[in-house]
């Protein structure tokens, strides 16, 4: 292992066999675990741990729909919960477009007919987008609501996430 | 107001040192603070290194049927980045979730030969991220729609049998903005692709297996026109650039691809890179990528019309 002067981030995502309705239909992993490493590396002070590396392994229990947002956002309650300093949570969204419709956060059966999908992940009090996929054809005006969708809800998410972090925090005190 | 030699005379030279320092950086690709601050001034004043402005692409060059065993083939060069693209149709089963389409996978290798830090796993990461990206702009949503390439065109017996195409991209040589490069160079492999006629030979009772019979002589040609092309809009400082080098790219804070077709409508989008994005600074990058996509998508279907032609003159001067 080299010497590094920053810290490594080392995703990996799994799924169970039983995670989707079919055995053994788990997407493409690699794929999966990349697109977690890039969408947390922008929000860990890396240069806060040299010489460290810091794991983080997914593992999906059950498939629902909108995996990968859930996942990002998992993994970055888990890193707070580690106390691993990051510059702020990572809050993140998926919105299915169906026709004229746009659909937040959709489920399995919504997303296999869906013409197109936008996925943000985003450091909602930073206001910064750290990662953004789109799927399907969009015209720009669909992507400017979608996007603003995402990113009213990623706010709402990072507020229910501290909240979160504070309950557990407050337990062990009694 | 003195000149510079009397100030020189002027100067107690007891007490003057010169330093020189030679510093050798560590490994090749190290950038000094000044090399740095080059390539980030040059873009700010809309010149760069190669002397191109911001929105300018590097010359392009596509040459079709390059590889004679495959369904359809493309090199596209495009400055120092050399790409190859095959396309290889076989025949298959279609999904069960989808019994009138074909199917498409999608494939890049990062050859060694482009970098020495491609061999064995080192390539792997960006092949897998490639891969991704292209599969997102070219085959869009899950129920079809916004997909470059019309699925059911490939469908030959509903539910029984289907044209499995497999496209392949090959790294040659890596000069910066793979995915512009392979984006392109798919676009002209399926241009030149000419998949065989199958004729269902009909059969007795309906419970058979139908008898397909592929033709050697006729072909179905492709419309690439709809095809979308990949624009990489790479964010240098406080400027974006398109179609940066290896050496701007170095440089970036974060990059956004977009593929867009030729109606304007953007059929895919990746963020990469590191580093945080304002979503106004996203907006307005799909607004530039849209104004430089018009003249790419018109530049790209006239060099691969002129392969195609260039092509078929070499096939009647053989024949």
């Amino acid at each position: 292992m080299m010497y590094s002067d920053t810290g490594r981030l080392n995703c990996n995502v799994t799924y169970t066999t039983f995670a989707t309705p079919l055995r053994g239909q788990a997407p493409e992993t690699k794929d999966l675990s990349s697109m977690l490493h890039k969408a947390l590396e922008g929000a860990i002070i890396l240069k806060s741990f040299p010489k460290t590396t810091v794991d983080v392994f997914a593992l999906v229990l059950e498939s629902g729909g909108s995996d990968l947002p859930v996942i990002t956002t998992c993994a970055s309650l888990a890193l707070a919960d580690a106390g691993i300093m990051l510059y702020d949570m990572v809050a993140s969204v998926s919105v299915s477009c169906l026709g004229k419709n746009l659909l937040i956060d959709p489920v399995s059966e919504e997303e296999s007919y869906q013409d197109g999908s936008l996925v943000i992940t985003c450091m909602p009090s930073r206001n910064e987008v750290t990662q953004m996929t789109v799927t399907g054809e969009w015209s720009t005006p669909k992507i400017h609501e979608a996007m603003q969708l995402c990113l009213d809800a990623c706010s709402k998410l990072g507020k229910i996430m501290r909240s979160c972090l504070k309950d557990a925090a407050s337990v062990p005190q009694d | 107001m003195k000149t510079a030699k009397e100030l020189w005379q002027s100067l107690d030279k007891k007490y003057l040192t010169i330093f020189t320092s030679v510093r050798i950086a560590d490994k090749l690709d190290e950038k000094f603070f000044e090399e740095q601050n080059y390539i980030k001034g040059g873009i700010a004043q809309d010149l760069r290194t190669d002397g191109r402005k911001r929105i300018s692409y590097r010359p392009i060059f596509v040459e079709t049927g390059v590889i004679p065993q495959a369904s359809g083939s493309a090199r596209v060069k495009l400055g120092g980045t050399d790409v190859i693209a095959s396309v290889k149709a076989e025949l298959g089963r279609p999904a069960p979730s989808h019994p009138d389409q074909g199917k498409v996978s999608i494939n890049v290798d990062c050859s060694p030969i482009a970098e020495p830090t491609f061999e064995g796993k080192g390539g792997e990461e960006l092949s897998t991220e490639l891969s991704s990206a292209l599969q997102r702009c070219l085959l869009g949503g899950k129920s079809g729609a916004g997909a470059g390439i019309d699925l059911s065109s490939l469908s030959i017996v509903q539910g029984k049998h289907c044209w499995d195409l497999y496209i392949e991209g090959l790294v040659v040589s890596s000069d910066g903005n793979l995915l512009d490069a392979l984006g392109a160079a798919f676009k002209a492999a399926l241009a030149n692709t000419a998949i065989p006629k199958a004729q269902v030979a009909a059969s007795a009772l309906p419970d058979d297996e139908p008898e397909i019979d592929v033709s050697d002589e006729e072909f179905l040609q492709f419309d690439t026109t709809s095809v979308p092309v990949i624009i990489t809009l790479t964010k240098v400082g406080r400027h974006y650039i398109v179609d940066a080098t290896t050496e701007e790219e170095s440089q970036m804070s974060s990059a956004i691809s977009i593929s867009i077709n030729r109606q304007g409508r953007i059929c895919g989008l990746t963020k990469r890179g590191g580093a945080g994005l304002d979503p106004s600074i996203i907006l307005d990058m799909i607004s530039v990528a849209k104004h430089v996509s018009e003249q790419l998508i018109n530049k790209l279907d006239s060099e691969i019309a002129a392969a195609e032609a260039c092509d078929d003159e070499d096939d009647e001067m053989d024949s």
